[in-house]
């Protein structure tokens, strides 16, 4: 790795305020629990006075409807905004504050606090994704407090946590059946013997999945999980310390396409799938290797982990028809698949006729790829006085290599009878690359707490060396070496009114990297965040209400299989727009009503509005943009979003239901795409859930997913129209010893 | 809680220091020769790219695109003519004879129009090439063609409403009219609908002779108004000062979307690889069985690309003429030229020598391509195989001399 002088300073200033730990000063409230560390946001029962906008879902609440899909999780948090795929949360599509869903590659997505997309640097695209099931906390950091979490800072940041090792033995079993071949097993054991504890957990999930592959065939998933922890406790009384190990396996077959409808067969039946999409499979598998250290005690405490993570997958599926004297399109297909052009190729999809052309041959691709994610981070939370000023420091830096190794090939098949079967052509080679990245990252935090007003000042740096190499025979000299360096400031602050409530504002520097393979003409995402904030916290009350203003300097966006049949040709390419901005609301509001002694009525609201949209004209020829003109709005991101949560709660029984309304989405910003003009559909979606605890018998729980059965094009892409979940029914039993 | 107001204010303008000098971002880059999309000239080269260009736009392309333009016009009386003979013999006012011979007349004039068409079809550059191929399309459509939907065509302008809006020929899809239709509607003597689908012309077959003769010629003239239209956005897009002709031969000057003449160079090689996808591929290894095809990979005659009018060896003969002229350059500076200059004399001699064999070839068959797949299937297999040694040298040699890109649905066949 070449680490130039300002990364030599940076690592530099980084050891010199290690060694100058010291247990000297007397400061109250400091976090020194190995726990708080692992989860990023307190529990702590009262007002928070950190700046910028984050959210806590906790182990209560995800165990209220036990969501396998992280994106039914999501809804719940204002300013997320969501692409819906494949009806499971398989691949979830996530951003923040209208940064753009796919693949989640806009935001930084962790797992206890480390970097968990399968190369984040060289290829953020999230086609890992941890089993929601395993989680027991989520936390979404936006605004300045997304400054220490990178390498995207534009959108925010996403971690989540796995269980921690209990402090006295826990176990248990949770089995479920539901529809559509839907099963779950889980289980966990953990325990304590003197300094030593562990935790071992498995989860499977499979289903034989909600669509109706013509011809017959499975459209479901199977995973697995299996984590273990092992953790030993060195405290004394002067430090607290700790040291865990983490090992996790986790893998996933899914009979998954990316081919969706056309809207007309969607009106028909929206769980149908095209008999091309046969033989379309994902397989992946994932490791994890981590290792944490925690030392600290009332005046500081330094977190230090080491990771090492590794996903493999092929993902066979459907990419088009052969080239030839006619270019076919599958999203154009299935945008007009009554023209003359397309009809025939319309009905090779859904098996009406069989391959007579060349290029009416079907072209399924394997996207084998390789990755591993690896790094060492530490963390340093300092609390000192200095010149007179009560100082709270949080300082961090990482050091983080990641690589992606792609060997996608293609296969050639014709449709004969309703069957894919092969032209016994030789497998062809295409992609054929590397990217590989090292980067340096350091954060610095100083909290200052002036009166009432804390005041905070950061700064994050991002020192990347990225290289990319074309592995195909013949083509050595096609490769890239590209340094990229940035420093991001923040400032944010607190002003506490009363100790139920406060304001809170913040700015900040947002930043996304481009991959290895993008020449420098392609710029960096970069933009200023503003946002300005109140919160309030009582017993039964929570609210929380910000505003907030993203101004992009320029807006990056990249090509992948799902985002258009068009990107084949530019797999991982890069575009760049101008200008651009997000404008919005966000408002959280929970308040229990506690109805007698035995009954209590949680009500919780999530609001979000948002407006996004680009602030100057340009032609791309990305397929979400095209011709734009200054005021077109950012593709995928819903106006308004709604979602009420109300339960009833009794001492040994709950309900709950949750209302999600989503309003239309833009499927392509400007002209002359071919979604232009295209939007999704406005949805509202219900869920249940019931649990009732049998005492020392363990629980059982019910829960119904899309109560109205209510289904709409959730999405265009990849290629045709895909739908949301159907209703879906699950009962399950809990027992814990 | 006391605080000191200077220190704090010395607090925050110390980290607001930090803050101001610590922003910025840079990026540097190193890269392999062969990194990037954008074609670099050979190094070993002097060669005047600007002569090539010039040549190839003024005196190769712009030339068969006003042919085009002229001769699409001039089918269009001709197939007046023929149309008002056949509304003077529905009245009873014209011999069968003088239907025949005006028909006749109309049929060259479509022959003529198809053969500048031919050689325009290897050079889809600018304006052919741009929305996917659509002005292309739109004159003609091949192999994307639907006798079923130009019968329907012929209904909708009868009635002169569709969809409920008042019938305009050029909101229509392209497999629905420009020269391909017209070869249907003046060459195919069956006056049933071609449809075998559930939905067919109402009331056609039950019209009379006379009615269908009339309703398919009249709409042929459309067709033909239609085509001759697209000829002349076709020279609006591509001469003028905001021509594409212009930008190819400005190619590297500021504000040019071609940043390097070779990056012109290239676009039009793209074009020329019309010969290996619709020449070798669709219009021979396709009814030879070579490529799938109608009759399941076997010989197939139904599968040669002019049906009705059995034009299709001579549209093949204009392809390699058309090609022919862009390799040598015709009279002036073309790709052999450049080949040469690079020190690949041996590609320039062979790809020369290979299309005026092809040329030879094709201009000696007696029958049609399809009686020749019937009656000779050997000689069509040699007509392909003096094609594809063309194009292998085109996709490898070529290329690799010139420094030039594949074109994208070229870069992965198996040939």
């Amino acid at each position: 790795m070449n680490i130039d002088k300002r990364k030599y300073i940076a690592l530099a200033v980084a050891l010199a305020i290690h060694t100058q730990v010291n247990a000297d000063d007397d400061t109250n409230d400091t976090p020194t629990e190995y726990t708080e560390r692992v989860q990023i946001i307190g529990h702590d029962d009262k007002l928070r006075t950190e700046a910028g906008a984050a959210t806590l879902i906790g182990e209560v609440e995800l165990a209220k409807f036990k969501f396998d899909d992280i994106n039914r999780v999501l809804y719940s948090v204002p300013g997320v905004n969501i692409r819906e795929e494949d009806g499971y949360g398989l691949r979830p599509n996530i951003g923040f504050r209208g940064s753009t869903p796919e693949r989640s590659k806009k935001i930084t997505v962790m797992e206890d606090g480390v970097l968990i997309g399968p190369a984040p640097y060289s290829a953020p695209a999230a086609y890992y994704f941890p089993m929601m099931s395993k989680m027991t906390a989520l936390e979404v950091f936006k605004g300045p407090a997304a400054i220490k979490y990178g390498p995207n800072t534009v959108a925010g940041a996403l971690n989540m946590t796995t269980r921690q090792i209990p402090t006295s033995q826990e176990a248990l079993i949770d089995i479920a059946a539901g529809s559509d071949g839907y099963a779950k097993t889980k289980g966990y054991f953990g325990t304590i013997d003197g300094n030593f504890g562990y935790l071992v957990e498995a989860v499977h999930i499979e289903a034989d999945g909600f669509k109706e592959l013509d011809g017959g065939g499975d459209t479901g998933f199977d995973k697995n999980d299996v984590m273990a922890k092992f953790q030993y406790d060195f405290s004394n009384g002067q430090y607290n310390q700790i040291v865990e190990l983490k090992l996790s396996y986790a893998d996933e077959k899914s009979d998954e396409t990316y081919l969706g409808l056309t809207d007309a067969d969607f009106q028909q039946n929206s769980n149908r799938r095209y008999v091309a999409s046969q033989d379309d499979l994902m397989a992946w598998d994932h490791q994890q290797i981590q290792f944490t250290h925690f030392i600290g005690n009332e005046d500081f405490d330094i977190t230090t982990r080491v990771y090492r993570n590794d996903f493999e997958r092929s993902w066979n599926k459907i990419n088009g028809f052969k080239d030839g004297a006619v270019v076919s399109d599958l999203q154009d297909i299935l945008a007009n698949p009554e023209s003359d052009a397309n009809a025939p190729f319309y009905q090779i999809l859904t098996g009406q006729r069989d391959t007579e052309r060349e290029y009416e041959k079907v072209i399924l691709g394997d996207n084998q790829r390789e990755y591993y994610s690896q790094g060492v981070q530490s963390e340093l939370y300092l609390y000192q006085e200095l010149f007179d000023v009560k100082h709270a420091f949080n300082f961090g830096f990482r050091l983080h290599q990641d690589q992606i190794q792609r060997r996608h090939t293609t296969d050639v098949f014709t449709m004969t009878s309703g069957k894919l079967v092969s032209d016994g052509s030789a497998t062809l080679a295409t992609d054929t690359n590397t990217e590989k990245t090292t980067a340096v990252s350091i954060f610095f935090k100083d909290t200052i707490t002036l009166g009432a007003l804390d005041l905070t000042l950061g700064l994050r740096g991002e020192f990347i060396d990225a290289e990319y190499q074309n592995d195909a025979p013949g083509q050595a000299d096609d490769w890239q070496k590209k340094e990229t360096d940035i420093w991001l400031p923040s400032i944010s602050g607190f002003y506490t009114l009363s100790k139920n409530s406060g304001l809170f504002f913040g700015i900040h520097e947002g930043f996304i990297p481009t991959s290895p393979k993008e020449p420098t003409s392609v710029k960096i995402e970069n933009s200023i965040n503003y946002e300005l904030g109140a919160r309030y916290h009582d017993n039964n009350s929570q609210l929380e209400a910000v505003i907030f203003y993203n101004d992009l300097e320029n807006l990056k966006e990249s090509c992948s299989f799902s985002t258009a049949s068009l990107c084949q040709d530019n797999t991982d390419g890069e575009f760049n727009s101008g200008e651009a901005s997000v404008t919005g609301l966000e408002l959280s509001v929970k308040h229990t009503y506690e109805l007698s002694a035995d009954y209590d009525l949680p009500i919780s609201l999530s609001y979000t509005y948002i407006k996004g949209e680009f602030d100057s004209d340009f032609s791309s020829d990305f397929s979400m943009w095209g011709d734009v003109k200054v005021g077109d709005t950012l593709p995928y991101l819903p106006e308004n979003q709604l979602t009420l949560d109300i339960g009833l709660v009794a001492n040994n029984w709950q309900v709950n239901l949750i209302t999600r309304y989503t309003s239309e989405m833009t499927e392509a910003s400007g002209e002359n795409v071919l979604l232009s003009g295209e939007t999704t559909e406005a949805l509202t979606i219900v869920d249940l859930a019931a649990s009732y605890e049998l005492g020392k018998m363990g629980s059982v729980y019910f829960k119904l997913d899309n109560l109205l059965d209510d289904q709409e094009i959730v999405s265009r892409r990849p290629y045709g129209a895909r739908p949301s979940k159907p209703r879906t029914a699950v009962i399950g039993y809990q027992y814990s010893f | 809680m006391s605080i000191n107001i200077n220190r704090t204010v010395l607090s925050i303008a110390v980290g607001a220091a930090i803050l101001v000098s610590a922003c910025g971002e840079s990026t540097s880059s190193s890269s392999g020769s062969d990194f990037g999309t954008t074609p670099t000239p050979n190094p070993d080269t002097n060669f005047n790219t600007q002569a090539l260009l010039e040549n190839i736009t003024d005196n190769i392309i712009t030339p068969i695109f006003e042919q085009f333009s002229t001769i699409s016009a001039e089918q269009i009386p001709a197939l007046m003519a023929y149309c008002q003979m056949e509304t003077d013999a529905a009245l009873g006012n014209a011999t069968s004879e003088e239907v025949t011979s005006s028909r006749d007349q109309a049929k060259t004039a479509w022959r003529n129009t198809m053969n500048v068409w031919q050689q325009a079809e290897v050079m889809k550059v600018g304006p052919l090439a741009e929305n996917d191929g659509l002005l292309r399309d739109k004159i003609y459509s091949w192999p994307v063609v639907n006798s079923c939907s130009v019968d329907f065509e012929i209904v909708n302008f009868k009635a002169g409403v569709v969809n409920g809006q008042p019938y305009n020929i050029a909101n229509r899809t392209p497999s629905r009219r420009g020269l391909a239709a017209i070869e249907y509607l003046l060459f195919n003597e069956q006056l049933n609908h071609s449809c075998t689908t559930s939905t067919q012309p109402e009331n056609w077959d039950n019209q009379t002779d006379e009615y269908r003769k009339v309703a398919r010629c009249e709409f042929a003239v459309e067709a033909a108004r239609d085509v001759n239209n697209s000829a002349q956005e076709l020279i609006t897009a591509w001469s003028g000062s905001n021509g594409f002709a212009s930008t190819l031969k400005a190619a590297g000057s500021s504000g040019n979307p071609f940043s390097t003449e070779l990056e012109a160079i290239n676009r039009i090689s793209d074009g020329m690889f019309y010969l290996d996808t619709f020449t070798k591929d669709s219009k021979l290894a396709t009814p030879l069985g070579l490529l799938a095809n109608s009759c399941g990979s076997q010989r197939c005659p139904e599968d040669v690309e002019s049906e009705y009018a059995h034009h299709s060896v001579i549209n093949i003969e204009n392809n390699l003429l058309a090609f022919q002229k862009l390799l040598t350059g015709d009279a002036g500076v073309g790709f052999t030229h450049y080949l040469i200059d690079v020190g690949d004399q041996d590609t320039a001699d062979s790809m020369s020598t290979g299309v005026q064999i092809a040329i030879d070839d094709v201009q000696s068959y007696q029958v049609t391509l399809a009686e020749m797949l019937v009656n000779n299937e050997a000689q069509v297999t040699k007509t392909h195989t003096d094609v594809k040694a063309i194009t292998d040298k085109l996709k490898v040699d070529f290329i690799t001399s010139l420094s030039l890109e594949l074109p994208a649905t070229s870069a992965g066949d198996n040939d």
